[in-house]
């Protein structure tokens, strides 16, 4: 069982500073109150730094992960929103990646009755999965820690305040909202009570309290990290071109928000995050063309399309890599070494095609591309011209583009060549992103079922498009490894060979899944649905 | 959970001295220690600075009573305390009915193994059906031996009566070199009824000292040769129970 803890927020525009230095620095008069006395007291300058991914994965399993650098030691501190530690372990080093996390099994500076720490720690790995950690919030200060003592001076509870900064991004400081936590010992909760009683009287925040998000809200950063997805706020009966202006204002808002991350080589979904918001962008341009002047139009379709082409081979190898984990796992052992030299080969395709790329994102070109593309999005207007509601241009454009899918999709036999296959996953795409782009316009988001479906159809034609592509670059692996060398290792390339084999294998079993994930998305309900939603369109 | 008794025939031997101090490097070391005080003259909760429970023992006995609101945590970290009740003075009452009291002593403790690496119990002296009932549950018993003939026979008639649950292991305590009957026994250990770990805790003010300071040797005289004595002697004890 473990103890309770008391968390006191004061906010750094705390009106009565006094106050707050009273309880904060100097707790003795309210703690006599209690009937308890302050024993002694440590003050340490430490550093603390949260950790979440890019998009607030631990932020959202309602935890909060930080290394805590303190004199020469650091530890690596996983707790409830609170304050109150879950776990607590050793580090050397700040963890990049859910890979460099304490294991389970590593010695746990846990007290009796929190043994769910490492428990806690492996689903935040799980949470992570591929994602980097990256340091979200500095705070830098002193953490004054105090033993609460009874007449008999023994302690009954810890008193930990913390006093410090906020460390931005632009190297300036921010004040932080002061923070003291009362830990009441096992068996002494009465006077922890008796403490929370007389802590009652200064103000400080109440409520749900969670600490992170305070801090957050003082840095002005989103503590649930970075959002990808589409929000559609207009109204249903607004202008059509509000809508666009305001969709593509967020997916411009992605590429420049996973930009960095791209250019770091942090994580491979910034660039996973990257070529979605361009694909999204083209895809609502291509549907609603007639509400854009041509030459900017060309010009905006066309330079999404050169990103498109820059980023596709980068995000091939990662697909690649992420599944070659598998394949390894998957293969016999005789053809292990082949495909450990495999996996060095894509490994440095993948920089060189990370550099050129980089080049690219770096390059006059695409500096302009963005400023033009921001520049154009502000110039939007209505030019005075009459124009659909954003729900009718909706119904219309979704009515039309599910028709044609239906239309591809239902056309697909056994026999039917790969290549319409290919097509079919393209136009499910289209659908999906409209689905996901103006589903806000339809109360009670009745669209979210055949998303789904739809979702699925994705990563079944998906994986079908990458079981091809890898068996094309593992015969251009082998070619290049023959070309090298007269002499390549006939075990890498018989490996290779198998390898090859299996992917073949595997693309199969997905065409042959694509009859049962099809009728799926085709279901009559869902055919009702969208006639009766975008009626009387939808035929 | 590893459960280990500090027990004597006799009082006055140094017992809980080292249950305290054993219990602290115990916690120290990183496990999770709880220190059982089952002595009704309160001791160990004298040095912990807790006070001693009220009534209750046959409650808590005889398994009607949850134990983890009973726990105190102590000042040091990683040791929780399960205060003495003077109520145990009538323990063996509490225990008479109970066909297998070591059995059900051991079902008391197994739901604390969730919390603690460790249980330390600090035992009255004597011989009791409480006793017995804790040193069945315990794998070794602790006996301290002060250097006498006395001491010696006591700790004989222990181990005649014990059976082989638990191991008992003395060690010799409140050693006074200057003493030459103590000298002799010491360097003559197979004179007791079991081989002796090797460590010998001295004659020592600074375990006089825990009384004023209520408190671990090694909080108040880190480094003394009395803190050094219990270190090496939690090494022996740690050897032992990782095995």
């Amino acid at each position: 069982m473990t103890t309770p803890l008391l968390t006191l927020i004061f906010p750094s525009n705390q009106a009565n500073l006094a106050d707050v230095a009273d309880v904060v620095t100097n707790p003795s008069a309210w703690v006599n109150e209690a009937g308890l006395a302050v024993g002694s007291e440590d003050v340490i300058d430490s550093e603390i730094t949260y950790l979440d991914t890019f998009d607030g994965r631990i932020y959202r399993r309602g935890v909060t992960l930080s290394v805590d650098a303190k004199e020469r030691r650091r530890e690596l501190v996983l707790s409830h929103p609170s304050g109150q530690t879950k776990g607590r372990w050793r580090i050397r080093k700040s963890p990049s990646t859910a890979e460099t996390l304490p294991l389970a099994s590593s010695t746990s500076r846990t007290g009796p009755g929190s043994s769910g720490g490492h428990g806690e720690l492996a689903d935040v790995i799980s949470t992570i999965g591929i994602r980097a950690l990256i340091p979200v919030l500095v705070w830098k200060g002193e953490v004054r820690s105090a033993r609460i003592v009874d007449p008999l001076e023994k302690t009954v509870a810890l008193l930990t305040s913390y006093v410090g900064v906020l460390a931005m991004a632009d190297g300036s400081h921010v004040k932080a909202p002061s923070v003291v936590m009362i830990e009441p010992l096992k068996g002494f909760s009465a006077h922890g009570e008796a403490l929370a009683s007389a802590a009652a009287a200064y103000p400080s925040l109440a409520g749900d309290l969670n600490i992170f998000h305070c801090l957050a809200e003082s840095a002005g950063i989103s503590p649930a990290g970075y959002d990808t997805r589409l929000r559609l706020t207009c109204e249903p009966d607004a202008p059509v071109r509000d809508a666009l202006r305001e969709l593509l204002t967020s997916m411009l808002d992605t590429v420049k928000a996973t930009l960095p991350g791209v250019l770091a080589d942090t994580d491979s979904e910034y660039l996973h995050d990257f070529r979605v918001s361009v694909r999204r962008a083209r895809s609502l341009l291509g549907r609603f063309k007639a509400h854009f002047s041509g030459s900017a139009l060309d010009h905006l379709v066309g330079e999404l399309k050169w990103l498109g082409n820059i980023t596709g081979p980068t995000r091939d190898l990662d697909v690649f890599l992420i599944n070659a984990v598998t394949y390894l796992r998957d293969a016999p052992p005789e053809d292990e070494q082949g495909l450990v030299a495999l996996g060095e080969h894509l490994h440095h395709q993948r920089r060189l095609a990370q550099r050129r790329l980089a080049r690219e994102l770096k390059s006059e070109r695409f500096v302009e591309f963005i400023q033009w593309w921001t520049a154009w999005l502000e110039a939007l207007d209505n030019d005075g011209v009459e124009e659909p509601r954003a729900r009718q241009a909706a119904d219309a454009a979704i009515a039309k583009q599910w028709k044609r899918l239906l239309k591809q999709g239902d056309a697909i036999h056994p026999e039917t060549p790969v290549e319409a296959l290919h097509a079919l996953r393209i136009e499910g795409k289209k659908m999906r992103y409209l689905l996901e782009a103006f589903s806000p316009l339809y109360p009670g988001r009745p669209m979210k079922r055949i998303i789904r479906e739809i979702k699925r159809l994705q990563n079944n034609l998906g994986d079908l498009q990458d079981y091809e592509i890898q068996q094309v670059q593992l015969r251009q692996f082998a070619h290049d490894m023959a070309a090298r060398s007269s002499a390549a290792p006939v075990e890498a390339l018989v490996a290779v060979g198998r390898q090859i084999e299996r992917l073949a294998g595997k693309q199969q079993n997905e065409r042959e899944r694509f009859s049962d994930v099809w009728t799926k998305v085709a279901a009559p309900k869902h055919r009702r649905t969208l006639r009766d939603l975008c009626a009387p369109k939808v035929t | 959970m590893e459960c280990i008794a500090l027990y004597s025939m006799k009082g006055g031997v140094g017992k809980t001295a080292a249950a305290v101090n054993l219990a602290h490097l115990a916690a120290k070391d990183g496990r999770r220690v709880l220190l059982w005080d089952l002595d009704p003259q309160a001791a160990s909760t004298f040095y912990l600075r807790v006070e001693p429970a009220r009534g209750g023992a046959k409650g808590l006995l005889r398994g009607k009573r949850d134990l983890d609101p009973l726990i105190r945590a102590s000042d040091y970290e990683g040791l929780h305390l399960l205060p003495a009740r003077f109520s145990f003075r009538n323990a063996d009452a509490a225990l008479a009915d109970s066909e297998a009291p070591a059995r059900r002593f051991r079902q008391l403790v197994k739901p604390l193994s969730d919390d603690y690496d460790l249980i330390v119990f600090d035992c009255a002296p004597g011989f009791s059906m409480l006793s017995e009932s804790v040193l069945g549950a315990c794998r070794y018993a602790f006996v301290p031996v002060i250097p006498t003939p006395l001491s010696i026979r006591a700790l004989a008639m222990v181990c005649d009566n014990l059976g082989k649950r638990p191991r008992i292991r003395p060690f010799f305590s409140m050693v006074d070199r200057r003493k030459l009957m103590h000298r002799d026994i010491v360097d003559a250990p197979e004179q007791l009824a079991r081989k002796p770990l090797a460590t010998a805790i001295p004659y020592a003010s600074q375990v006089e000292q825990m009384g004023s300071y209520r408190a671990p040797i090694n909080t108040f005289a880190g480094g003394s040769t009395a803190d050094r004595a219990f270190a090496a002697l939690w090494a022996e004890v740690r050897e032992l129970t990782d095995r």
